[in-house]
């Protein structure tokens, strides 16, 4: 029954992209109702399957050998994913069909690129679902090739470039990942995540260091992913994906798979006992905290909006991952708050970004000068997803800062104490590039002329404002009441689910 | 009782209600915003007065939790001095809102105005009735947020620059604020005031030296940041700039209970998380006279009438953070001298009585500078509303003939200037004593084993209150300058002067009424200080730890003595002289006769100018630049990565793979032998060089040695050799074998 849910969610997003290749309908918006109804009612059976709570480990294959399994089960730490991929994947196709109404050729490939969108979804779910080290890595290769066409979209030059970069950029990464896929299947017991761990201690011997440098190798070929710097670059320039695609792939599915990737590599494979004060956790600290300082600092010199953002991204992503490297159930916790929180800051700023794009053909910071007259709630949201993102209390963003720091001071590494500096550099870079924008919007200047930014300027319908809303609103209920998720992230970070 | 927290929430509340309203009346919805803005603001004093009096009557006051809230919960309590400064925010607001309503009524952007107006009303009670570092600082970000529409209201390009400095400063001390709080939070384990003080004196106890380096990296953390709102040196760059560019009433909030909380935030450090500890008192007492004096000179040469007031700000908050600094010294001298020579009741009394008078002249000055600052800002706002202008020669004149204005400028002017018999004597007094005894007791002890524990030396005290005078003194001067451009000299264009002169409808009752209120405390405070402002210090103590010395002290203090007028005449001595030699010679006259136009000129350099030299241009210039380059090599770092691969291990191959003639050899050496040839012709210098074609000799060669080799192969006479070495090599191998 349960595994039948499992595989039902997974596969039934591809089932219904790929039927939609075979149906003809009338007019749009029956086919936008077939869409959604389909990626709804997969939420739905996700929301079923997670209300089940955790699962045993369920084999499907057995490769050669008897680690080599092909196994699903959904722990505390897949709920928390695939939750969020559940929650935000429905509004995200909400907000897609005015998009792509608007976007140039977006009605030849119309049906390809929902297909591939959809596939996605289901690609990440497994992720999120998979039952061990092997599952997973398969499910994250499936996950750039299905995102690749989605980033070609356009088909422009400047597109199939991004995709080319974006394509070799993470199977390099995967590739990284493999060798230490392999190492676990060495020296571990199995390759079923286990929190705590799978390292075989008796085996390693005087192998520890090498294993480290393992490690280093595997975190940056998952770190490909979440745009660790220096393997950031292709992140800014898959922004020219249509936005429904770079906000909810390139701000939550796909980089936050590489995240997620990462927790499970750390806590469920090598394990923190093994890792804790080793230089190959102080290596990667001094990486990812230089790239939560580079990321802003990039963000604050672009001035294309997307791109910008997803500089943001990267920064962000960081956070996740400073979390994560602190190595201790509360840094764990932090990580899976900025997790959850970052997806619904990111992505509700992306779509504000994305609406601009359509309601105003605004690319550029320059451009939307004055236009929070014209559109007041696109602004008003935007603006509470600037605060939000700059750890303002009393929004979201600033629970996943509090957590972090509390992890790092508690932790007593000197060098995550400086990693809090590093957050709070970036939160004040944070504040540049994103305040930057909503005052141009507000503030023009008294010599601004209205008239030249067009009658034609107004707020969008309905689809594309639903799901801001209820981001707006979720931001700010995770900011004032978040007790009973944060328990539920401690009890996943202790591995008690 | 939830009071102090109602208190919180009622202004936003109304907040919400005034956007309600203006989305719903159409027809004359400004005025009844403001009028709602008046009457949220009454409610808001009532009630605070009505704490005060609760608490005075012995009610429980105003314990409130929020748990969760916001992630820590938010913690609300109530001591005498939260409870003066919420009543003195509630009266600011309240006067404000009283003057706003003429002064703002043609404002395009007044709603807006309101809106935010309030939000700032309900974060500042938030701030000052915070029962943990948490939720202080959960309302001081609200608060830096909100206030920002203050300074960018007018929207105009100075407005809106001057936004940004001021949005800046704010949000990079909010973050350092945030990581002392880390720090704070991972040292002592806790927020709240009421812990956080035995924890830090235990952790200072236990002698670990980490904790107690920890705690002063936090404190001067939070000190930048609360230090950034009060106006501090050296991030009290927005400062001037703000002031200048909000509208009066907001700037007169500004000034008077805005830069307050960042005062209050920084008497919080230093009482709960580095209590006693006479090097960081030393700190804010250094900070704390450059702000004095810095702010004192730059008000001196000002040609504005705002920026004046703006400089002279600074210079106060200078003053009280002498006085916090003085606390914090005299805290740590008492603590020692408590635990090393408990016989000595004489000296130890002496300094408790000198404490005391650094802990009221504190309370009192800031409560004196928020009076006298709302008179000041909002008369300028009656004269920028005629006038249009804040420069002095524009203004210069306007307050001939107009009796009231001249009346409450001259009580506020007077009364931050330390004129006896007005309430910043009283204040002044009792900072200058206690610098000044602090100076004495350490000149008399000294030899006792105290001593060299001591953070400070008597003659640094000496040096300190010359400052302090001096520092007085320039007060005296700029606002005797101001003085006297409004109400004596003439303005230069006898039109204007004319005009100004007949202007008789300058303020509306409202306006007269919300400066009057504020100018009434002034010589009450000053000639009954013992009636009014000794009850309110004493009522406003902050708990701390010795605070039960305090108690106890009765000491009366006769602030008319000649011993403490003649600090207030030295000051006015300096104020004259400094006042004749740079207002009359310097601004007025010129340093060179080159200047053609009369009045008032900027006498301070230009060029010295943190805000645009040093701070703009680090964040905007040097810190873009470095990051720029490392940035593009890391941006760059795997593509270069991609082309020394493909420059190296994965090159093309350097021939082309089908050759027209010949094969890979021939050509090779054939290449190398052309090469080689040039060479030797370019070395020994040799004319006349043609290609030799060695490439195609070879390559023709070859086709000859192939094509006889195939000749060869094909012969009857090559078929018979190999037959014959076949033989032979079988013969060899038998004969081997066996």
């Amino acid at each position: 029954m349960i595994f039948g849910l499992m595989l039902t969610v997974i596969l039934l997003p591809f089932a219904g992209g790929v039927l939609l290749q075979f149906l003809r309908f009338g007019e749009n918006r029956q086919k936008q109702c077939y869409i959604f109804a389909y990626v709804l009612l997969n939420t739905l059976l996700t929301y079923v399957l997670l209300w089940q709570g955790p699962t045993e480990l369920i084999r499907v294959i057995n490769f050669a050998g008897a680690k080599l399994d092909f196994s699903l089960k959904l722990d505390g730490m897949g709920i928390v994913f695939a939750g969020l991929v559940a929650t935000l994947w429905p509004l995200a196709t909400l907000y897609s069909f005015p998009y792509m109404e608007h976007e140039h050729n977006g009605r030849v490939h119309e049906n390809i690129f929902y297909m591939f969108y959809t596939a996605t979804y289901g690609v990440t779910l497994g992720i999120a679902m998979s039952g061990n080290m092997l599952t997973m890595y398969c499910f994250y290769e499936l996950l750039t090739l299905v995102t690749v066409p989605l980033v070609m979209h356009t088909l422009t030059r400047e597109a199939v470039l991004a995709s080319r970069k974006y394509f070799y950029y993470s199977l390099g990464g995967a590739a990284f990942a493999f060798i230490g896929l392999i190492f676990l299947v060495v020296y571990g017991d199995s390759l079923t995540f286990v929190y705590g761990g799978v390292l075989n201690l008796s085996q390693i011997g005087g192998k520890k260091d090498l294993l480290l440098f393992i490690y280093v190798l595997a975190f940056m070929g998952f770190g490909v992913k979440a745009a660790v710097c220096p393997f950031n670059s292709w992140l800014p320039q898959a922004g020219v994906a249509p936005t429904p695609v770079t906000a909810l792939l390139h701000a939550v599915a796909v980089v936050k798979s590489g995240a997620f990737a990462i927790m499970r590599l750390t806590y469920y494979g090598f394990g923190t006992d093994f890792l804790r004060g080793t230089w190959a956790q102080y290596l990667l600290l001094c990486i990812v905290i230089f790239t939560i300082v580079y990321g802003c600092s990039m963000a604050v010199r672009e001035t294309h909006i997307k791109r910008r953002l997803a500089f943001s991204t990267i920064s962000n992503l960081s956070y996740i991952l400073f979390g994560v490297l602190i190595m201790t159930p509360l840094g764990l916790v932090g990580a899976l708050c900025h997790m959850v929180f970052h997806g619904v800051m990111k992505i509700c700023s992306f779509f504000c970004a994305g609406a601009m794009i359509t309601q105003a053909h605004a690319n550029f910071v320059h451009e939307i000068d004055g236009m929070a007259k014209r559109m007041p709630k696109i602004f008003a949201v935007f603006t509470v997803s600037a605060l939000a993102l700059m750890g303002v209390p009393g929004l979201c963003g600033f629970v996943s800062k509090w957590h972090l720091a509390k992890a790092a001071f508690a932790s007593g590494n000197l060098l995550a104490v400086v990693g809090v500096g590093g957050l709070l550099v970036s939160a004040l870079l944070t504040a540049v590039y994103m305040l930057s924008i909503v005052i141009r919007a507000y503030f023009p200047g008294n010599d601004f002329d209205y008239g030249k930014l067009g009658d034609d300027i107004h707020d969008p319908d309905w689809r594309m404002l639903l799901p801001l809303f209820l981001f707006v609103i979720l931001m700010a209920v995770f900011g004032v009441y978040n007790a009973p998720v944060v328990d539920f992230f401690g009890s996943v970070a202790l591995g008690m689910i | 009782m939830r009071d102090s927290f109602w208190m919180v929430l009622y202004p936003f509340v109304m907040c919400a209600f005034v956007w309600f309203v203006s989305r719903v009346r159409a027809k004359d919805r400004k005025k009844v915003c403001a009028l709602i803005m008046i009457l949220a603001s009454a409610v808001e004093l009532a009630a605070a007065v009505n704490l005060v009096l609760c608490d005075l009557r012995g009610g429980a006051v105003g314990v409130c939790e929020l748990p969760a809230v916001g992630g820590l919960g938010l913690h609300f309590m109530y001591s005498g001095f939260r409870g003066i400064f919420g009543v003195l925010t509630a009266f600011a607001w309240f006067v404000t809102a009283l003057f706003s309503y003429e002064y703002m009524k043609n404002d395009a952007n007044v709603i807006k105005y309101d809106i935010f107006n309030l939000l700032t009303l309900g974060a500042t009670m938030g701030i000052f009735y915070a029962a943990d570092l948490f939720t202080l600082f959960f309302f001081f970000e609200i608060m830096s947020f909100t206030s920002f529409v203050w300074v960018a209201h007018r929207r105009t390009r100075e407005a809106l620059y001057a936004a940004g400095t001021y949005l800046g400063i704010a949000i990079a001390g909010g973050m350092a604020i945030l990581m002392g709080l880390f720090i704070v939070h991972g040292v002592l384990g806790t927020l709240s005031f009421e812990t956080m003080y035995e924890n830090a004196v235990m952790v200072m106890s236990n002698g670990s030296k980490g904790g107690v380096t920890w705690l002063y990296v936090a404190a001067g953390c939070m000190f930048v940041g609360f230090g950034a709102k009060a106006g501090a040196f050296p991030v009290h760059v927005w400062l001037p700039l703000s002031y200048t560019e909000a509208p009066a009433p907001a700037a007169a909030l500004l000034s008077a209970i805005l830069s307050k909380t960042g005062v209050f935030g920084i008497l919080l450090v230093t009482l709960d998380v580095l209590p006693m500890q006479g090097s960081w008192g030393a700190f804010i007492l250094m900070t704390g006279i450059v702000t004095m004096v810095l702010g004192g000179i730059r008000g001196v040469t000002s040609g504005n009438l705002k920026t004046t007031l703006a400089y002279s700000s600074m210079s106060q908050i200078g003053f009280i953070l002498t006085g916090v600094g003085m606390q914090s010294l005299l805290a740590e001298y008492l603590r020692l001298a408590a635990g090393a020579a408990p016989a000595d009741g004489g000296t130890f009394g002496e300094i408790t009585k000198v404490f005391g008078m650094a802990v009221n002249g504190t309370c009192l000055h800031m409560l004196n500078h928020s009076l006298v600052k709302l008179v000041l800002f909002m008369a300028a706002g009656v004269i920028f509303a005629q006038v249009g202008s804040y420069e002095l020669n524009q203004v210069r004149g306007f307050g001939r003939k107009k009796p009231f204005l001249m009346a409450v400028f001259v009580l506020a002017a007077a009364g931050v200037g330390g004129i006896p018999f007005l309430n910043g004597y009283v204040s002044k007094t009792l900072l200058h004593e206690s610098i000044a005894e602090y100076g004495a007791l350490l000149a008399v002890s000294a030899g006792s084993p105290v001593q060299p524990m001591l953070s400070a030396t008597a003659a640094m005290m000496r040096v300190v209150e010359g400052l302090f005078l001096f520092s007085g003194g320039l007060t005296v001067a700029y606002m005797t300058k101001l003085f006297v451009v409004l109400f004596v000299e003439k303005n230069t264009d006898k039109k204007v002067q004319e005009a100004y002169e007949a202007k008789k409808d300058y303020a509306s009752l409202g306006s007269r009424l919300a400066i009057g209120v504020c100018a009434l405390p002034i010589p009450l405070i000053g000639v009954l200080p013992d009636l009014v402002a000794k009850p309110v210090a004493e009522y406003g103590l902050m708990r701390f730890g010795l605070s039960y010395l305090l108690e106890e002290q009765h000491e009366h203090i006769h602030y008319y003595s000649l011993k403490n007028l003649s600090g207030a005449l030295i000051s006015i001595a300096v104020g004259a002289a400094v006042y004749f030699v740079v207002v009359r010679l310097l601004m007025l006259k010129g340093i060179s006769s080159e200047r053609k136009e009369e009045g008032y000129h900027e006498i301070f350099p230009a060029w010295i100018n943190m805000e645009k030299y040093v701070y703009r241009a680090v964040l905007y210039t040097a810190v873009p630049f470095v990051l720029g380059i490392i940035s593009r090599i890391l941006d760059s770092i795997v593509d270069i990565a991609v082309v020394l691969l493909r420059k190296t291990v994965y090159r093309d191959r350097p021939l082309p793979y089908e050759l027209p003639e010949g094969n890979r050899v021939t050509h090779r050496v054939g290449t190398v032998m052309e090469r080689a040839r040039l060479l030797y012709y370019a070395v020994m210098r040799k004319e006349g060089y043609q290609p030799k074609n060695y490439e195609h000799r070879f390559a023709m060669k070859k086709t000859d040695f192939f094509e006889n080799l195939r000749i060869i192969e094909c012969s009857l006479s090559f078929g018979l050799f190999m037959f014959c070495v076949g033989l032979g090599l079988t013969m060899i191998y038998l004969l081997v074998v066996n």
